[in-house]
């Protein structure tokens, strides 16, 4: 019995002390959150791995339609072009001004890599907490999402003439309009 | 005069840290597709079927017909207002003379 109430004793004391810790870190500032001071390798992962498995397990539950369609590639390419190509790139541009400045370091996407495109819908309509990533979906309806992501399935593939046609918008064509494809 | 020495120096040197390539805001927001580069593609050695190659030629067409469209549009409204040929306006006969 006295062990138990000097385990619970010592259980409480060390709470106390590793709040009172955390609250002191935090009101200190002591921690840098500036975007040109890179996180510590142990806290980039720990980040990063939450942010991974936050995503995988959110989309885990999507149903990605067909995405080989010609009018999706029609449809998101312009969308990917306006919204996206300053943060994440286009074919023959490996810089932007503003990718410079940005921490986490968005991903290039005109490079190869695995992503999942349930991931990469789920990444566009919600957003990712403390990025520039911004949640498209309160401005633009599930079937604008699908076709950028049909595009950037694609885009490794594009060369960057493929690139600017696709991209194009025809004159008097559909602009980028907000605020009226709101979706739930 | 040894400040605006300094001055001019230092602006001498601060200002290509304002300086970058222009080209760094260029997205890919071209009002117009350049399809002149589709003609310099080998499409035998692409496939014809790939989305992508569906979505290029329906690009290029839909903007080679909206030039077209253009191109009528102009041509309707240049004979739509032809200027009208002036009046001939001929002098009085002078009888006297005859």
């Amino acid at each position: 019995m006295k062990t138990l109430q000097s385990w619970g004793l010592g259980l409480l004391v060390l709470g106390i002390v590793v709040g009172a810790s955390g609250a002191a870190f935090i009101y200190s500032g002591i921690y840098n959150i500036g975007a040109d001071a890179p996180h510590t390798r142990p806290v980039y992962w720990l980040i990063e791995k939450m942010r991974d498995r936050s995503v995988t397990v959110r989309a885990a539950s999507i149903n990605v339609p067909p995405l080989d369609d010609s009018d999706l590639l029609l449809s998101g390419g312009p969308d990917y072009a306006e919204m996206c190509s300053g943060c994440h790139l286009e074919p023959g541009v490996n810089r932007s001004e503003i990718r410079d400045g940005l921490y986490p370091q968005p991903p290039h996407l005109a490079e190869r890599s695995d992503r999942a495109p349930a991931e990469v819908f789920w990444a566009i309509k919600h957003g990712i907490k403390l990025s520039a990533m911004p949640a498209w979906g309160p401005t633009h309806t599930d079937e604008r999402i699908w076709a950028m992501v049909a595009f950037i399935n694609r885009l490794p593939d594009l060369t960057p003439d493929q690139y600017q046609i696709l991209t194009a918008r025809q004159p008097g064509g559909e602009g980028h309009q907000h605020g009226s494809e709101a979706h739930e | 005069m040894k400040l605006r020495v300094v001055v001019i120096f230092s602006m001498a040197i601060a200002l290509p840290a304002f300086a970058h390539d222009p080209s760094m805001h260029k997205g890919g927001d071209a009002k117009t597709p350049d399809c002149e580069q589709m003609e310099k593609m080998d499409m035998g050695k692409l496939d014809q079927n790939d989305p992508v190659m569906k979505a290029v030629r329906a690009k290029c067409m839909a903007a080679m017909a909206g030039d077209h469209g253009a191109r009528d549009a102009t041509r309707a409204d240049k004979a739509a207002v032809k200027p009208a040929k002036p009046e001939m306006v001929m002098p009085p006969m002078q009888h006297d003379a005859m």
